[in-house]
């Protein structure tokens, strides 16, 4: 005769999926339980339900009664497992008892009542796409022992995308990019590194406007003094809503020399601002765009003395970018790019009153204010 | 159990635009039901746009809510709702149709205005 020192209570009664029968007052409901590991061969469940409704020498895990229940009345159920005849437990062994009963009750809700639905029209305004409007003025240090760069933009209206352009050789020790009127603090976009070349890098900050600003003047901080470093900074005006971008990608090491200027590709979901940047290596380069893109900056814009920073831009619609160059140079030289892209607002939902006709008979009561 | 009808129709009729349109939809009903504390009430309501597929909308805190659904001009916008509570759901509720939110009606300045005094002083 086997014998148990513990024997388990009955383990969590679910009330399971209902499936009503259709008949009044009668609701065939789906009881579930969990099995202990005390329970020897042979234990059976008894379960009862409202009315009581009871059933016995269940072996499954679940089973279904037919209650006498209504919408919004209180389901009750109880279980518990009766050992098999014989089966001996405790000290000194004698027959062992049913375990104790298991219980749960949940409400089943009643029909709703009282239902109703409005509508309203809304009304899709076109969202003309963001419109690059200027840059800011280069801070370019060669040789020149500095903590911080800077740029200086103009015309900045609330709602500008600002982006920031910025290259250092040990760039890790940047302690953030900020203006103080208005006061933003920019988030950093991408970070592109050369890898063991030079431990040169290049960052893309970004933020929106928040107050309009004749002129501002965007710094960014390290923490140490390097010798060389250049930063720049851009306006696009209208259709942004975020500055956060939507995708990234870059390279991560310092590219062999070429005269196509192209980055690992992001797949964007809807239209955006895609914006190509990055810097040439050796020398001071005249960069043609690609098909739909846009030169807003190489290194000849600024002045063959500049730094070698580029920055090419395009609007999208969804697709795979830059999936091919975004540019071709005038001399083969090592390079560095990545490609970010802000999602642009395409629509604006207002709320118009609903339009509703009425093809049969004049209105008999119509009311302007 | 025969199941009370309780939701009105109503009908919408949209304007006669050509091109399909963007509806804000708000809606809402009453859950009757008395709750024990044990009890975790959640809502459901589903719609269709003229009749055709069915979109549930689960995980409501409360009897009601709002959805953005696209329609063209002439099509019915309909509403249904259940109450829910753990696994134990009511019966899907009658469709509703969906009516237009009319703005509120501008009162009428009154007329006939008339004025009784009465002493209420020694």
């Amino acid at each position: 005769m086997k014998s148990c020192k513990s024997w388990g209570y009955i383990a969590t009664v679910i009330i399971g999926l209902a499936l009503v029968s259709g008949a009044l007052a009668d609701r065939l409901t789906t009881f579930a339980w969990d099995p202990d590991p005390s329970w020897p061969a042979g234990t059976t469940i008894e379960l009862c339900g409202n009315g009581p409704t009871c059933q016995t020498g269940l072996t499954g895990l679940s089973a279904t009664l037919s209650l006498p229940v209504n919408p919004g009345d209180v389901i009750q159920g109880m279980a518990r497992a009766i050992p098999p005849p014989g089966y001996q437990c405790g000290e000194p062994l004698t027959d062992c008892l049913p375990s104790e009963w298991g219980a749960v009750q949940a409400t089943w809700p009643a029909n709703p009542i009282g239902g109703w639905a409005r509508y309203q029209r809304e009304e899709t305004t076109p969202v003309a796409d963001p419109v690059f409007q200027n840059r800011g003025t280069l801070d370019y240090r060669a040789g020149n022992f500095a903590s911080s760069l800077s740029s200086t933009i103009t015309g900045v209206q609330a709602g500008d995308l600002l982006i920031v352009q910025v290259q250092r050789d040990q760039q890790a020790n940047i302690t953030g990019v900020a203006s103080a009127s208005p006061a933003l603090t920019f988030s950093l976009a991408r970070r592109l590194n050369s890898g063991s070349s030079k431990n040169f890098s290049q960052d893309i900050w970004t933020a929106l406007a928040t107050a309009d600003a004749a002129s501002m003047t965007i710094t960014a901080s390290y923490s140490n003094s390097e010798a060389w470093g250049s930063m720049i900074s851009y306006r696009w005006s209208g259709g942004i809503e975020s500055a956060t971008p939507s995708q990234t990608n870059g390279h991560t090491t310092l590219q062999e020399p070429s005269t196509n200027r192209t980055s690992p590709n992001i797949t964007t979901t809807q239209r955006a601002l895609l914006i190509a940047a990055g810097t040439d290596w050796d020398f001071y380069l005249t960069h043609t765009p690609a098909t739909n893109w846009t030169k807003i900056l190489d290194s000849q814009t600024l002045g063959t003395d500049s730094a070698t920073m580029f920055l090419h831009a395009q609007i999208a619609d969804a697709g795979t970018y830059p999936n091919g160059n975004f540019a071709t140079v005038s001399a083969a030289d090592r390079y560095m790019s990545s490609i970010i892209a802000y999602e642009v607002e395409t629509s604006a939902a207002a709320s118009l009153p609903p339009h509703i006709t009425n093809p049969t008979r004049a209105f008999a009561h119509l009311l302007v204010r | 159990m025969i199941v009370k009808k309780v939701f009105f129709a109503a009908t919408l009729i949209f304007s006669t635009s050509a091109f399909a349109d963007t509806y804000q939809v708000t809606f809402g009903w009453t859950d009757p039901t008395t709750y024990i504390p044990s009890d975790a009430p959640v809502y459901e309501a589903k719609y269709r746009i003229a009749g055709g597929a069915e979109t549930v909308i689960p995980g409501l805190a409360t009897p009601g809510g709002s959805v953005s659904v696209t329609a063209n001009p002439g099509q019915t916008i309909e509403v249904a709702a259940r109450n829910c509570n753990l696994a134990l759901c009511s019966e899907w509720s009658a469709w509703v149709t969906a009516t237009a939110q009319h703005p509120a009606t501008q009162p009428d300045v009154p007329t006939n205005l008339t004025i009784t005094v009465v002493r209420t002083g020694p």
